[in-house]
């Protein structure tokens, strides 16, 4: 069965992990990650959300993520990259 | 060579131990999540409850499912295969597995957006965007205020509304940019550049790209967001602005502007031309720059130099708490002539494993577990060497996040642990002259963003940093080595930076004595990085 998520739901949940686990409230999909930009860690940090992105999206059956690693997390120049990145593996549009 | 084959069998077990250890991991961990570290996340991992618009049956109903696929599992594991239930059974179970998702599915997926949903609440003794139930609560997201550099076609993002009671309805939002701060008694600016009005209702992304055109560059520019809202029961509308930053709740903040800087555009003419450069022909990775370097040996001649990495990853296998990965990767450091410079090659292949110390958390560990062919670039020197690194990240010391204000300037700093251990197949005129390879090298890289000049030179980023690796060689007769490496980065744009470099030891594979100062120029154009 297709996952039934919507990109606005794997959205909230994205942005949700990273306001959630950076405390800080203002992260939307256009933040973008790096020095002097808007979530500013180290990409060993960055890589680390894939696993409490993976923990909150896996929640329904159909829906577990298998290739979101640790480097597509680190790649990613936004947070949008990462939705994306979720959502080409669910085939969301 | 006695120690050394008592090393390499010692290593070998450490592996198995380590690769039969995160094998383990392969099922979805089950951690508790009364572990989670704040409130927020703890509600994300929370157990998935059906909401209350699912019908109660439906919920009884799936406790009945799961109650009766249970029993049949444990009968099946009684049963012989070549008994006759047993395709029975199993066909019974996978039937149920397959109800069970249904309702599971139906159920849960407007649940978890619910659940994430509050995620991005965060708790009222932190700094939110949170405000009282009469009025929108949200902030502005990009770019950060006083930001630099912004490319002139730049996208502005701000939050949704926060509030989690709403007496109110919100009908749209307004994105103002001025490049003139004054602001009438509302709150808008008197000399609007841009202005554009996007749904409140959620139908439009809360972003706003501003067309090419609008902003000139190299100048500073001012960025607003309104709600315009109707309070529940009336007609009439309400202007309430984002939050510049999030505040405790009931704190009045005067300005609610941010403001950020546009680049000097200095490629416009051959990017217009169509022309492209970046470091290699073959990369299509946009952020590599061309690198052109100098280096000053002290008392000595200049030489040129080009670093860099070339790093394939292949996809990795990735479970709740840990992921697997192979990586094969050429990095060198070449010289023009052979000289007091460090010149090395190195080819590497081998396993990534990221792990998760728990649930619900972003502290854990790199782990890298290779093989090597080391070498310098005339290949006089060969070792071929098992390289080994762990690298922590851990959010309360700091390890990966930066510390500091982001107002002035911020440390990021990381530590790490190399194990290698190998042969020379070539010894050249390396000064670790021992056949057998062994080192212990911790390293430790920290770097300092200087924001307060970044702002006030309007840079990309600016950035000092240091990286030491220390080497301890137990083989060898000098059993301590060191190489301390520091620097300045001005990153003027995204196409254009210039660095500073000081280096000073000695490193693998030839441990020759370094003592250099250099320059590098990084130059960039054509291909977008967005």
């Amino acid at each position: 069965m297709p996952c039934g998520y919507t990109r606005n739901q794997i959205t909230d949940i994205v942005v949700g992990v990273y306001c959630g686990l950076l405390k800080d409230p203002t992260i939307t999909s256009g933040s973008r990650f790096g020095p002097g930009n808007e979530i500013d860690i180290d990409d060993h940090a960055r890589g680390m959300f894939a696993f409490p992105i993976k923990q909150s999206i896996d929640l329904v059956p159909d829906c577990i993520l298998k290739k979101l690693s640790p480097d597509k997390c680190k790649k990613a120049k936004t947070v949008g990259d990462v939705i994306d990145e979720i959502c080409r593996e669910f085939k969301i549009p | 060579m006695k120690i050394f084959n008592q090393i390499t069998a010692l290593l070998s077990v450490l592996i198995l131990l380590v690769c039969t250890n995160l094998s383990q991991e392969t099922s979805p961990d089950t951690g508790d999540p009364a572990n989670g570290g704040s409130h927020v996340i703890t509600t994300l991992q929370a157990k998935p409850t059906l909401p209350p618009e699912v019908a109660v049956s439906s919920k009884d109903n799936l406790a009945m499912l799961e109650r009766r696929k249970k029993q049949l599992e444990k009968h099946f594991a009684t049963l012989f295969p070549t008994s006759a239930d047993y395709p029975l059974i199993a066909d019974w179970i996978l039937e149920l597995d397959r109800a069970i998702s249904e309702i599971n599915h139906q159920a849960m997926v407007p649940n978890v957006t619910k659940v994430s949903l509050s995620t991005i609440t965060p708790t009222q003794s932190e700094p939110n965007c949170i405000r009282s139930p009469n009025e929108p609560g949200f902030c502005l997201s990009v770019p950060i205020d006083k930001r630099t550099a912004e490319a002139t076609d730049i996208t502005l993002f701000w939050t949704k509304d926060q509030n989690i009671t709403k007496n109110y309805v919100i009908t749209k939002f307004i994105v103002e940019v001025a490049a003139d701060p004054a602001k009438f008694s509302n709150g808008r600016f008197r000399k609007p550049i841009f202005e554009r009005e996007v749904a409140g209702d959620g139908s439009q992304e809360l972003n706003q790209k501003i067309p090419e055109g609008t902003l000139a560059s190299g100048k500073q520019f001012y960025w607003q967001v309104f709600a315009v809202y109707q309070p529940e029961g009336s007609s009439q509308e309400f202007l309430k602005a984002g939050l510049k930053t999030p505040a405790m709740a009931g704190t009045v903040t005067k300005d609610n502007a941010r403001s950020f800087k546009t680049a000097q555009q200095n490629f416009g003419g051959p990017e217009s031309i169509g022309l492209t450069l970046q470091r290699t022909v073959a990369g299509d990775d946009a952020t590599e720059a061309a690198e052109f370097g100098f280096l000053k040996t002290f008392k000595s001649d200049t030489v040129y130099t080009a670093n860099f990495a070339l790093i394939y990853d292949s996809p990795a296998k990735v479970t709740r708490t840990a992921s697997y990965g192979f990586q094969a990767s050429v990095q060198g450091s070449l010289t023009s002539e052979e000289s007091e410079s460090e010149d090395s090659l190195q080819f590497r292949a081998g396993a990534i494993i990221n792990k998760a110390f728990r649930e619900n958390s972003l502290n854990g560990f790199t782990l890298q577990l290779g093989a090597k062919y080391e070498a310098d670039q005339k290949f006089k020197v060969g070792k071929f060497i098992s390289e080994n690194m762990i690298t922590p990240t851990i959010k309360e010391l700091g390890i990966g996040f930066p510390l500091g204000k982001r107002s002035i300037a911020q440390f990021n700093w990381r530590p790490f642990l190399y194990f290698d251990v190998g042969r020379a197949l070539k010894r050249g005129n390396s000064n670790e002259v021992e056949d057998a390879v062994l080192r212990v090298s911790p390293r430790i890289r920290g770097v300092l963003t200087l924001h307060f000049l970044r702002r006030a030179l309007n840079l990309n980023n600016t950035y000092l940093y240091f990286d030491n690796q220390f080497y301890y060689l137990p083989l060898e007769k000098r059993k301590d080595r060191n190489f301390f490496t520091s620097g300045f980065q001005l990153q003027i744009t995204d196409n254009f930076g210039f660095g500073l470099t000081y280096k000073n030891g000695e490193t693998a594979p030839k441990y020759e004595r370094v003592n250099t100062f250099g320059g590098v120029l990084t130059i960039r154009f054509g291909k977008s990085e967005n």
